[in-house]
């Protein structure tokens, strides 16, 4: 039987009934510019080509970045890990997913996260949009998948209608996972005692102490700017501070494959670094006066060590000012910023 | 307005189905590959007890990789047909993959890459985000891209294997292969004659190959490349 003829007339037939039964009122896209409110000497975040952030995508991201049902037994969200009162770090060595599962690396602080040009520990990848895959499908954090968390949230109607405002699309991979880039470029720290004194003339801003600290942070004796430089106090360039004798943890080598990027890992922002502990990619480090003592004796020594470590001869006082000085990059006000807060 | 567009598009769709159906003159066959997994003679199972290199007892959990650019080539090594964007993440559960039509006649060898190609490998978060689902090369369960890197998890074997020397799998391997050094060509000779509108072309795939020499106990869990791994699955695949 010829059915070229009956399947003619059942599109002639679709075609005069305009069927789209499916369809459903949406809400229109809008596009609110957002006001990042950036202080004097902090450059604007980076934006993804073609996908800017808004008020709309800021607030469908935050709603997910809180949002638990993104990993697999609903158990923890993003923000589980990256607590605001911790300056969106946590204060575990290494981090806790689903299940009590144990992880391998220490919590990043989130602050600053839209400026850096890499992402990942060894900067393996190169977009903080693709970052967000990672935890969400590691084994030990969330251990779940994008498909999943989008068939699992396609009934509720909030998120679809703030994914239609936001991106004029329902809720898939791609408002899923670049609104969650649009929040996270928020999460900005410019509000420390360091940052008044440092970009807006507030001499009072730092203590006697606190401006010695700054003072040896500088000098050319200590040679912390030369990774710790910039905005964010960091130049994000990958390197071995010479915090282990062996490391477990290849750090680069797990991409290059190279020996001599063992223990290489990308320099952290020092932005509310006093909030931030335990440090190291590890969090084998308690405290920040452990850290100092670890570049006073000059690192570990390890064969990739950078050549920037060496012996500090720091006396107790000069120890004591560096700590003023990093306690002076703690931001009050990004810790309780509401339009951060779940 | 909606409807008087809705009209035009089902008059033009249903126009097309008219032409497209028409014979150009050229007889064709629908092809479907069919990887075929076997661990040495064995037929492949999942959890499964296989023994490999003569001494390791293993159980596979998960076994896929991605193929694409499919080349078809008479004797003398003319192209028959290229699918140079044809991707199938081949999993070992799953067998049959369609490749397209084919001009009926004789196949000699058959030529296609495992991996992904560096151009699609280097995508933005946008366009892999934006692949419609069914697509393979689209975010899948279990996950086939890297998180902490770049690009496409080329291959991907898991399971158990004894570690302690008792001839029982206790203890999981993970080998996740990639980046676009990994990528390799594989030639298999199917010496097929193509003649039915549907045609299938048989490639066995030895998995017991893929890991030869390959010390599972010295080594359980990889994460980014090996060359050897690569190279052995280049030799794992015969059409015979």
């Amino acid at each position: 039987m010829n059915v070229r003829p009956l399947v003619l007339l059942a599109w002639v037939i679709a075609g005069l009934v305009g069927c789209d039964a499916t369809e459903t009122p949406k809400d229109p896209m809008t596009t609110t510019p957002y006001d990042f409110r950036l202080p004097p000497g902090v450059p604007p975040p980076p934006q993804p080509e073609g996908a800017a952030v808004t008020v709309e995508r800021v607030a469908l991201g935050k709603r997910l970045f809180y949002d638990p049902r993104l990993s697999r037994d609903a158990s923890i969200s993003c923000a589980t890990c990256h607590l605001q009162e911790a300056a969106f770090a946590d204060h575990l060595p290494v981090s806790i997913g689903i299940e009590g599962r144990v992880g391998f690396r220490n919590s990043p602080t989130l602050v600053n996260v839209g400026y850096h040009p890499y992402y990942f520990k060894e900067g393996g990848n190169p977009t903080l949009e693709g970052q967000a895959f990672g935890p969400i499908e590691e084994h030990t954090e969330m251990d779940y998948n994008v498909p999943s968390i989008v068939e699992r949230l396609r009934d509720d109607l909030d998120l679809q209608q703030m994914a239609q405002r936001a991106y004029g699309r329902n809720l898939d991979a791609y408002s899923l996972i670049f609104s969650l880039g649009a929040f996270q470029r928020t999460i900005i720290s410019a509000d420390a005692p360091y940052d008044r004194y440092r970009y807006r003339g507030e001499t009072q801003a730092l203590s006697a102490a606190e401006e010695r600290g700054l003072a040896l942070f500088a000098s050319e004796r200590l040679n912390c700017t030369q990774c710790h430089a910039g905005f964010d106090l960091s130049t994000y360039a990958i390197v071995n501070n010479g915090s282990h004798a062996n490391y477990a943890d290849e750090g680069l080598a797990r991409i290059t494959q190279d020996s001599t990027d063992v223990g290489k890992f990308k320099v952290p922002t020092l932005k509310n670094i006093a909030l931030t502990y335990p440090y190291m990619h590890d969090g084998s480090y308690p405290t920040l006066l452990s850290v100092i003592e670890q570049y006073n004796r000059g690192g570990s020594g390890h064969r990739n060590q950078s050549p920037y470590i060496r012996p500090l001869h720091l006396t107790e006082q000069e120890k004591q000012d560096l700590l003023a000085f990093l306690h002076s990059l703690t931001d009050e006000t990004l810790l309780h910023d509401p339009r951060l807060a779940e | 307005m909606k409807k008087s567009i809705a009209f035009l598009a089902s008059l033009a769709l249903a126009s097309s189905l008219f032409f497209t159906a028409c014979d150009n003159g050229e007889d064709l066959s629908n092809v479907t590959l069919h990887f075929h997994p076997s661990v040495g003679t064995e037929e492949f199972a999942f959890n499964q007890t296989y023994i490999l290199n003569d001494t390791l007892e293993v159980q596979f959990t998960l076994a896929q990789f991605y193929t694409h650019g499919f080349n078809l080539l008479t004797e003398g090594g003319e192209v028959i047909e290229s699918f140079p964007d044809k991707y199938f993440l081949v999993k070992a559960g799953q067998m049959l993959y369609p490749l397209g039509d084919v001009p009926t006649g004789d196949v000699h060898t058959l030529q296609f890459n495992i991996g992904v190609d560096s151009i699609t490998n280097g995508q933005t978060t946008e366009a892999f985000t934006s692949r419609p689902e069914g697509d393979p090369l689209a975010q899948q369960s279990p996950a086939m891209h890297w998180n902490w890197n770049m690009g496409y998890i080329f291959v991907k074997f898991e399971g158990m294997y004894d570690s302690n020397g008792d001839d029982v799998p206790d203890a999981g391997f993970e080998y996740h292969l990639g980046m676009n050094s990994m990528l390799r060509q594989v030639t298999v000779m199917p010496m097929a004659t193509l003649t039915q509108a549907e045609e299938e072309i048989m490639i066995h795939m030895d998995i017991a190959e893929f890991f030869k020499g390959i010390d599972l106990v010295e080594t359980p869990i990889i994460h980014s490349m090996n060359g050897t791994f690569l190279n052995n699955m280049q030799n794992g695949f015969t059409a015979h």
